[in-house]
C-alpha cells in the first residue's frame, strides 16, 4: 500500500475460542494492530461466504476468518464446516484471479493469545505489502 | 453395461420411434418431453396419451426450460404416483440430482432416458426462426467434429455421458445409434420395447472422439471471455449487467422462492448510500451487481452442471455460464466433487473429513 | 394552463449533453448532493445509472443513452425505497422512466421528497439486445431513427414533460430547459440560469411529434389487437414464453419481491400435474404461462407506462411490451387514467367515487 496508509481487517472470531483469545490478548495488554474491527459470531461457521465477498467488496483489505481448532469446536462440528466453506470461497476467487490473500483462516484458542497477536500482525504486515482493495474506490460494483 | 439395442441410422426418426414403443410397452403413466407447442416452437410436455398428444420432438437441440427446474417444481411435494418416462439432457439429469441432494425433489417412479449429449444451440435461435436443416446436421454420426453453432457452454462440455439414467440413447457402430441400458431397470425395458432388435453397443471410439474434441473446446471457450483478472475485469463484464436476475431464476440449483440478493437485506438504505457516496463519490444503482453473481458463485458454484441456461436467458449476452463453469470447475476439482454423479454422494458443504485440508487454518 | 411556461435557452449543439456541465454547475454550487444519471460503464459497452457526487465522474455521463439497461424509477427505487434521506438528488432521466418512478412513489417504492426529476424530449431506444450483441453502436439516437424499438416507435409521451425541469431538443431546436413546477425553477437558478425565453416552438414541435406518434400507436396497437384476439391467437402470440418471468423483474412498476406467480408456481404436486396432464392428454411445462401473463396485466397494467423494458429483457423474443400497451391504454383509458403524467391523481384501484363508471361503461360494469 501507498505511503503509510493502514489497510482495514475485518475479523470474524467465534465466541468461544478466538474471541476470547482477543479478550484475553487486550486484558495481558499486548500491542495489538487498531486497524481491525472485530465481528463476534457464535461459532466461526456462522461466516457465510456471503459475509466474506461482501466484505472484501464493501472495501475492507483483508478478511480475517477466526474459530476453535479442529476438534474442539464447542458445536462439535462447525469449524470443519467453516474449513470446507474457506476452501470453497479461496478457490472461487482464484478463479477469478482477485486477491484470494485477503481471506484467511486462523485457529485461535481461548488460551492462544499471543497467537491472536502473531496472526493479527503477520496479515496486517503482509496486506500492507498489496496494493490497497480496488473496491474501495470503485462505482460501478 | 446391460445389452442395448440397435435403433438404426436414421435421426432423429428413428428416436422418436424408440420413445414409442417405450411408451407402449414401459407401462409408463406419462412421459416428460420436450415437443411442438401449438405455436411451433418448442417446449417441455407431460404427455399422458397418444391421441392428441403434440408432436414429440425428444431431445430436441434446444433447452428452452432447464428439466430439472420443472421437475424441481414438479416433484417438491413428493414423489409422482405412476412411473413417469423423463427424456432429458446428461445436464439436466444431473442438476435434478443435485436439487434431489437438497431436498428439492423426488426421483421415485422417474425413469431417465437421457443421450450422450450433443450440445444443444441458444435459445435466440429458436425465437428468430428454426431451420429444419439443422437438425439433420445435428444428428449427423458424432465423428468429434463439431456441429457449428451449439451454445458457448456445450462446445465445452466435457460430462456429455449420463451418469445415473436408466436408458442411454448413444453412438454405436458403423453410424448406427443404439438406445442402451444404464440400469436394470433400462435393461428390462429395452428387453421389452425391442424384444428382437440387434444386440449394440455404445461406440468407445466416437465417444473418445467426441471428448478429444470437447477437451479442445473447452480450452477454447475457457480462454477468451471467462478469462477474468481480478476484480477490474469482473466489473467491466458485469458492467452491462442490467440486474434481472434472469440468470438465477434459469438456473437449475438456485431454488430459494426469496433470493437472498432480492430480500430486504440487500436493499440498499440511503443512510448507508451516503456514506459510500462520500467515500466513492459515486455509487450505482441499484447497486450490488457484483456482490450478486460472486455471491451466487457462493451460493451454487459446488453443484454447478455447467448447462448454461444462465448464458441462454441472458438479454444482455454476458459470458454467464462460462464464468460459472470455470469457477465451479475450480470448487469442484478441489473437492472432487462432480455434481450429479451419484444421489448418494453427499454435496461438499454438507459433509467433511476431520483430516482434510490441513494447510488451511494452521 | 393559465399561462405557456418559459424556458432557457442553451446555447449547445449536444442536445441532452448540453445538460451535463449544468448538471455540474448545480453540484458545485451546493444546492443538489447528487446527480443520478446514466454512466458509462468501464467496458464502454453499456450505461448504468450512477449517483453521483464527485463531479469529475459526469465526464462518462450520457443523459440520453440510446439503450435503455435499467430503467430510471427502478434505479430511483433502489435509492429511496426506504426513505430519501434528506439527499437532494436531481434525477435526469426519460419520461417513461420519470413516469415509472411517479408511478412507483404512488405505490410507496420511490421517495419523491427530495429528488428534483429532470426529463427530455425523447427519441427512443434501440433494443437492447441487439445493442449488446453489438449489431447496434449508434453514438445517439435521432428522432426520425427506423431501429428504435417497436414500443417506442408508437409512444405518444416521448416529450411528455412530466419531469420539474424538462429539456426540450431537437432537429431545428435549440436546447431549452423548461421548469414545469418550483422545484424545476430551483434547479435551474442552481445551474446559473433564468427561463426568460419563449417555448412555443418547442411546444408545437412537440405536438406534432405526438400526434404522429399517436396516429401510429392507434394503428399498430390496433393491428396487433386484431392479431391477439381470442385466447388461441393470444396463445401464439406468448408461444415462445418459457415462463421466466424476466418481464415481471425488469418492469418498473412490478415491486414485489416474492411475486405471486413465483410462488403459485410450486403450489402443484407431481399427481396434480399428472391428473391434469391425463385429464388434457398433455400438458406443457411450465404451466401457467397465461395466467401469469394475465394475473401479471391485472397487477400492473394501471400503472403501465409503456417503457418497454419488460420486451427488452424476454429472452424469447416475445413481443410483450406492446401486448402490455395495448391492453393498459384501455385499462387506464377506462380510469381516465395515463400512468406517471399527474402526480396528484390516485392510482385508480385505491379510490372511488359514489357515482363514476356510468354511460358508455354501464353494460361493462
Amino acid at each position: 500500500m501507498s505511503g503509510n496508509e493502514e489497510p482495514r481487517v475485518l475479523g470474524f472470531l467465534c465466541n468461544w475460542c478466538a474471541y476470547a483469545g482477543a479478550d484475553l490478548a487486550g486484558v495481558s495488554r499486548l500491542q495489538l494492530p487498531a486497524n481491525f474491527c472485530v465481528i463476534r459470531t457464535m461459532c466461526s461457521a456462522r461466516t457465510e461466504p456471503l459475509f466474506l465477498f461482501k466484505a472484501l467488496l464493501g472495501g475492507m483489505d483483508g478478511v480475517l476468518v477466526a474459530g476453535c481448532h479442529p476438534g474442539d469446536c464447542h458445536y462439535q462440528r462447525g469449524n470443519y464446516f467453516t474449513r470446507r466453506r474457506l476452501v470453497m470461497v479461496q478457490e472461487i476467487l482464484k478463479a477469478l484471479n482477485m486477491e484470494h490473500e485477503r481471506v484467511r483462516l486462523h485457529w485461535i484458542s481461548a488460551s492462544e493469545c499471543s497467537l491472536y497477536q502473531k496472526v493479527l500482525t503477520e496479515f496486517i504486515e503482509d496486506l500492507k505489502g498489496m496494493e490497497r482493495n480496488v473496491a474501495r474506490d470503485e462505482v460501478f460494483l | 453395461m446391460a445389452r442395448g439395442a440397435d435403433i438404426g441410422t436414421e435421426m432423429p426418426k428413428a428416436l422418436r420411434e424408440a420413445v414409442q414403443r417405450l411408451m407402449e410397452t414401459g407401462g409408463f403413466e406419462g412421459t416428460f418431453t420436450l415437443a411442438r407447442t401449438p405455436g411451433g416452437g418448442v417446449d417441455y410436455f407431460l404427455s399422458t396419451k397418444e391421441e392428441g398428444a403434440p408432436e414429440l420432438l425428444p431431445l430436441h437441440p434446444v433447452m428452452p426450460n432447464h428439466a430439472g427446474r420443472l421437475l424441481r417444481e414438479m416433484t417438491l411435494g413428493g414423489a409422482m404416483r405412476g412411473k413417469v418416462l423423463v427424456i432429458t439432457r446428461p445436464c439436466e439429469l444431473r442438476g435434478f440430482v443435485e436439487i434431489v441432494k437438497r431436498l428439492q425433489g423426488c426421483l421415485d417412479n422417474l425413469v431417465f432416458l437421457s443421450v450422450v449429449c450433443g450440445g444443444v444451440f441458444p435459445l435466440s435461435m429458436v425465437s428468430a426462426g428454426w431451420d429444419g436443416k439443422r437438425t439433420e446436421e445435428y444428428w449427423a454420426y458424432p465423428d468429434g467434429r463439431p456441429v457449428q453453432g451449439l451454445r458457448p457452454a456445450c462446445q465445452g462440455c466435457t460430462e456429455f455421458i449420463p451418469y445415473t439414467a436408466d436408458l442411454v440413447v448413444a453412438p454405436s457402430a458403423n453410424g448406427h445409434w443404439a438406445l442402451t441400458a444404464g440400469s436394470e431397470e433400462g435393461g428390462r425395458l429395452i428387453e421389452r420395447a425391442f424384444p428382437s432388435a440387434p444386440a449394440a453397443e455404445m461406440d468407445p471410439k466416437a465417444l473418445e472422439a467426441m471428448a478429444v474434441a470437447r477437451k479442445a473446446g473447452r480450452e477454447e471457450v475457457l480462454s477468451h471471455e471467462a478469462d477474468v483478472k481480478g476484480l477490474s475485469d469482473l466489473v467491466k463484464v458485469f458492467g452491462r449487467c442490467i440486474g434481472c436476475h434472469a440468470c438465477s431464476k434459469a438456473c437449475p440449483i438456485c431454488y430459494c422462492t426469496l433470493c437472498t440478493f432480492e430480500s430486504s437485506r440487500m436493499e440498499d438504505r440511503m443512510e448507508q448510500s451516503k456514506g459510500q457516496l462520500e467515500v466513492k463519490g459515486g455509487i450505482r444503482a441499484p447497486a450490488g451487481t457484483v456482490l450478486f453473481h460472486i455471491g451466487r458463485m457462493g451460493h451454487m458454484a459446488v453443484s454447478c452442471v455447467a448447462c448454461g441456461c444462465c448464458q441462454d436467458v441472458c438479454p444482455v449476452g454476458i459470458p454467464v455460464s462460462l464464468l460459472f463453469k470455470k469457477v465451479g470447475e475450480a470448487v469442484q476439482a478441489r473437492f472432487e466433487y462432480v455434481p450429479g454423479r451419484d444421489v448418494k454422494e453427499a454435496l461438499p458443504i454438507n459433509t467433511f473429513q476431520p483430516m482434510e485440508f490441513k494447510e488451511v487454518g494452521e | 394552463m393559465s399561462e405557456a411556461p418559459r424556458g432557457a435557452t442553451i446555447q449547445s449543439e449536444e442536445g441532452p449533453r448540453a445538460l451535463v456541465p449544468l448538471l455540474a454547475r448545480a453540484l458545485e454550487k451546493g444546492t443538489s448532493d447528487a446527480v443520478l444519471l446514466p454512466l458509462r460503464t468501464p467496458g464502454q459497452d453499456s450505461y448504468a445509472f450512477v449517483l453521483v457526487k464527485d463531479p469529475r465522474l459526469l465526464r462518462q455521463a450520457d443523459p440520453l443513452p440510446p439503450v435503455q439497461t435499467v430503467t430510471g424509477g427502478r434505479a430511483l427505487s433502489s435509492l429511496t425505497r426506504h426513505g430519501g434521506g434528506g439527499v437532494r438528488i436531481l434525477a435526469v432521466m426519460r419520461p417513461c422512466e420519470a413516469r415509472g418512478a411517479i408511478e412507483l412513489s404512488k405505490l410507496g417504492q420511490v421517495d419523491l421528497k427530495d429528488v428534483t426529476l429532470i426529463t427530455m424530449d425523447c427519441p427512443g431506444t434501440v433494443p437492447l439486445q441487439r445493442f449488446a450483441r453489438g449489431d447496434l453502436r449508434p453514438s445517439a439516437v435521432g428522432f426520425a431513427d427506423q431501429d428504435i424499438r417497436p414500443i417506442c416507435q408508437v409512444c405518444d409521451l416521448s416529450c411528455a414533460a412530466v419531469g420539474d425541469l424538462h429539456l426540450g431538443w431537437g432537429e431545428g431546436l435549440a436546447p431549452i430547459l423548461i421548469p414545469m413546477d418550483e422545484r424545476g425553477a430551483e434547479a435551474l437558478l442552481a445551474m446559473g440560469l433564468r427561463a426568460e425565453g419563449d417555448t412555443s416552438e418547442w411546444r408545437t414541435t412537440v405536438s406534432s411529434r405526438s400526434q404522429e406518434r399517436r396516429e401510429r400507436r392507434e394503428e399498430r396497437l390496433g393491428q396487433l389487437r386484431v392479431a391477439s384476439s381470442g385466447l388461441d391467437n393470444l396463445m401464439v402470440r406468448l408461444d415462445s414464453c418459457i415462463n421466466c418471468h424476466n418481464c415481471m423483474r425488469a418492469c418498473p412498476i412490478c415491486y414485489c419481491r416474492v411475486c405471486a406467480f413465483d410462488i403459485r408456481r410450486q403450489e402443484r404436486s407431481a399427481n396434480e400435474v399428472l391428473d391434469l396432464a391425463k385429464a388434457r392428454g398433455s400438458m406443457r411445462l411450465p404451466m401457467d404461462t397465461l395466467m401469469f401473463h394475465l394475473g401479471r396485466m391485472n397487477h400492473m397494467s394501471l400503472n403501465c407506462v409503456s417503457c418497454g423494458a419488460c420486451e427488452d429483457a424476454c429472452p424469447a423474443g416475445v413481443p410483450i411490451a406492446q401486448l402490455f400497451a395495448m391492453v393498459s391504454d384501455r385499462t387506464q383509458s377506462a380510469f381516465k387514467y395515463r400512468a406517471g403524467m399527474d402526480r396528484q391523481q390516485r392510482s385508480p384501484l385505491i379510490t372511488f367515487l359514489e357515482k363514476e363508471l356510468e354511460g358508455e361503461d354501464g353494460q361493462r360494469c
